[in-house]
């Protein structure tokens, strides 16, 4: 039961900046977890709070006391490592047991946490066993187990499902968000897997180049990324980014790129007043592949919010088809774009990394009948465009 | 296909029952003429089983009334026994804090102390004999077992450094983390977690110095200069020279004082291996 506030924290590997100037507050019984592309700094932030690297400057509160000086082991917090780091020459009972033992505590107490802690965990069958003797699920459970049983203040998760398969990687992820929410206990949760992020935070801090870019709960951070780097990150497939041109017509403003020109809502261009700024101008337009759909499958005439596109691939995904089209129309060279598809997906959803120029993805309806080759006529719910400033790449929001 | 498959094969049969004819010959014949009386072992053609056979050679030498050369023997067996034991456990608990101050903590100049204690083994050993000997002398320490164990330790420390600094090198820096996270103080976790993974490499470390205390010749046979001190190796050599002990009688030594290196070596060679080899596989 803890509170934790990163205050003003810097950390620097020789000349390399990995954590700049980290502000984050996690309130008590939170799960916050860090996201970004690897070499962003999460880690190093979670190991900051664990104790294992020092800070350069700033302070790292928790309830209230500012822990820099203090060694792990006075820290009251638990960590899950990525390797799980479970002890090999220790059973699994003795695995669990150990940080007990250091804290002396009596034998029949820990005899109680680590039997409670197994049966929640299902390890009562595994007790004697060596990590070695283990599959990688249950290793790490045991890891899950070791950090349960000491009841810390904070409990500290790095990557701790990176080295599980998919199937079982999505049933962890679910156990931990239980654990969490039985336990009440503050978690900080580090992962470059977005949708681990999205589906366990409660809210999610997007780190990039060691600098907090975004903390929101994970739908604001989808609905209203504040820059392009959070916006192509967040979200899977990731978003479409295309530049485009703001033009004022007497219906409205319109974004024009390549040889398209869509009319933006006008209860969307209301609430961003400051986009009348960029009348005129380059701006760049992000279009979330959910926000698409076959214009076929639309009860819509309205025109002014449909491209036509060439269908260069077809994806089926069974419940929808992910269509990639040729828009034809410059795609922002912004490293925070290109850093943010690269890395953002791992989980082999289509269409993400090193997508083409000047394609386009859209997730439509089972029913479309978008042919690769062929012209498709794509409707864009305009309600839920994105724009950004082409030179900063933050999000025109105002 | 199938043919060259074969032929391969065959070859490398071939060469494997050379290269163990070449070391293992030796050991057998040593045997083999330990089993034998003089006549037996000097016939010709040669008997490649003992014949006549007899333990005579051995009897005298289990026997403690028979003085003599048994009493010679187990005296230096024993001296070879403390002074490769003694500088074995000195040099590994000296290589223990070594390694993992050279594997895990940052100091000024770690890089260079690391390379310069290597370097010293690139030394010729024998360039060392008379100054360390002069050292000796001058410390009164001259046959003496002290003397003789630390003229071992010095001696084997950079390999044992070496060896275990790999193995800790290997040993993934999370499991200590854990340990601090757990509550573990630094000494704490070298105790309860870094020495008991690395027991492999220690054993290796442990096995290597021992043995290559138990061959040591040259050093002391000059560091020592009577029975109080000489290892079984110099004492062989001594009773060979003499030329009144029958040869077969040698042989008889010879084989019981490689028995208990060679047991050593075959029983923990898995130690060995795992312990060199560490790092070079996941």
């Amino acid at each position: 039961m803890a509170e934790i506030r990163y205050e003003h924290v810097s950390k620097s590997f020789d000349d390399n900046t990995v954590v700049d100037d980290l502000d984050l507050s996690i309130a008590d019984g939170e799960l916050m977890v860090l996201v970004g592309p690897s070499g962003c700094g999460k880690t190093t932030a979670l190991r900051m709070l664990a104790g294992l690297e020092e800070l350069d400057s700033g302070d790292i509160v928790i309830d209230g006391e500012v822990v820099n000086d203090l060694e792990p082991r006075d820290r009251d917090v638990a960590m899950v490592f990525q390797n799980y780091a479970l002890y090999p020459h220790l059973s699994v009972f003795q695995n669990m047991a150990f940080g007990l033992r250091l804290h002396h505590e009596a034998k029949d107490e820990i005899e109680r946490r680590v039997r409670e802690a197994a049966r929640v965990l299902e390890l009562e069958e595994l007790l004697e066993r060596k990590p070695k003797q283990l599959s990688g699920g249950q290793r790490q459970r045991v890891a899950m187990g070791r950090a349960i049983v000491r009841q810390p203040k904070v409990f500290l998760m790095d990557e701790p499902l990176s080295n599980l398969d998919a199937k079982l990687r999505v049933q962890m992820r679910a156990q931990i968000a239980r654990l969490q929410r039985t336990l009440a206990v503050t978690m900080l949760y580090v992962t470059h897997d977005q949708v681990e992020a999205m589906t366990l935070g409660h809210r999610v801090a997007v780190m990039r180049l060691g600098v907090l870019q975004q903390v929101a709960p994970p739908q604001e951070l989808y609905t209203r990324p504040v820059n392009l780097f959070v916006a192509s990150f967040i979200g899977s497939p990731a978003m479409n980014v295309v530049e485009a041109e703001l033009h004022r017509e007497s219906d409205g403003l319109r974004a024009r790129f390549g040889p398209h020109d869509l009319r933006v809502d006008a209860g969307l261009a209301a609430s961003r007043p400051a986009l009348e700024r960029y009348v005129g101008r380059r701006v760049v337009l992000g279009v979330r592949p959910q926000n698409v759909e076959d214009a076929a499958l639309v009860d819509s005439g309205d025109t002014d919010s449909m491209i036509e596109a060439t269908v260069e691939l077809r994806e089926n995904l069974g419940p929808e088809v992910d269509v990639h089209v040729g828009i034809d129309a410059p795609i922002p060279a912004l490293d925070a774009v290109i850093e943010a598809t690269e890395s953002a997906d791992t989980t082999g959803a289509p269409g993400v990394a090193g997508r083409p120029e000047g394609i386009f993805v859209a997730r439509l309806g089972a029913g479309t009948e978008a042919r690769e080759g062929h012209k498709v006529k794509l409707w864009i719910d305009t309600r839920a465009l994105h724009f950004f400033d082409p030179d900063s790449g933050a999000a025109i929001s105002e | 296909m199938r043919r060259r498959g074969a032929l391969r094969r065959f070859g490398r049969v071939a060469l494997i029952a050379l290269i163990l004819v070449w070391s293992a010959f030796p050991i057998y014949w040593a045997v083999n003429t330990s089993f034998t009386t003089l006549n037996g072992a000097q016939a010709v053609p040669a008997h490649f089983v003992p014949s006549p056979f007899t333990a005579h050679n051995y009897k005298t030498l289990l026997n403690p009334a028979a003085g003599g050369v048994g009493n010679q023997f187990w005296r230096s067996f024993l001296n070879s026994t403390i002074e490769s034991g003694l500088a074995t456990v000195l040099t590994v608990a000296i290589a223990l804090f070594a390694a993992y101050a050279f594997a895990r903590l940052e100091f000024r100049g770690k890089r260079v102390i690391l390379v310069a204690v290597l370097a010293t083994l690139l030394l010729p050993v024998y360039a060392t004999l008379i100054p360390l000997y002069r050292i000796m002398s001058d410390v009164h320490l001259v046959n003496t077992y002290l003397g003789i164990i630390l003229v071992y330790t010095s001696g084997f420390l950079p390999l044992a450094i070496w060896i275990m600094y790999n193995y800790f090198a290997s040993v993934p820096r999370e499991l200590e983390e854990a340990a601090f996270v757990d509550g573990a103080t630094p000494v704490i976790a070298l105790w309860r977690v870094m020495i008991p993974v690395s027991l492999p490499g220690i054993a290796a470390t442990a096995i290597i110095v021992f043995l290559m205390g138990w061959a040591q010749f040259i050093f002391p046979l000059v560091l020592s200069s009577d029975l109080s001190t000489q290892p079984v190796t110099v004492v062989v050599a001594a009773l060979n020279g003499q030329r009144i002990v029958p040869f077969t009688l040698l042989n008889a030594i010879g084989v019981l004082a490689a028995a208990l290196p060679g047991v050593i070596a075959l029983v923990l060679n898995r130690y060995i291996v795992q312990g060199v080899m560490a790092g070079s596989i996941k």
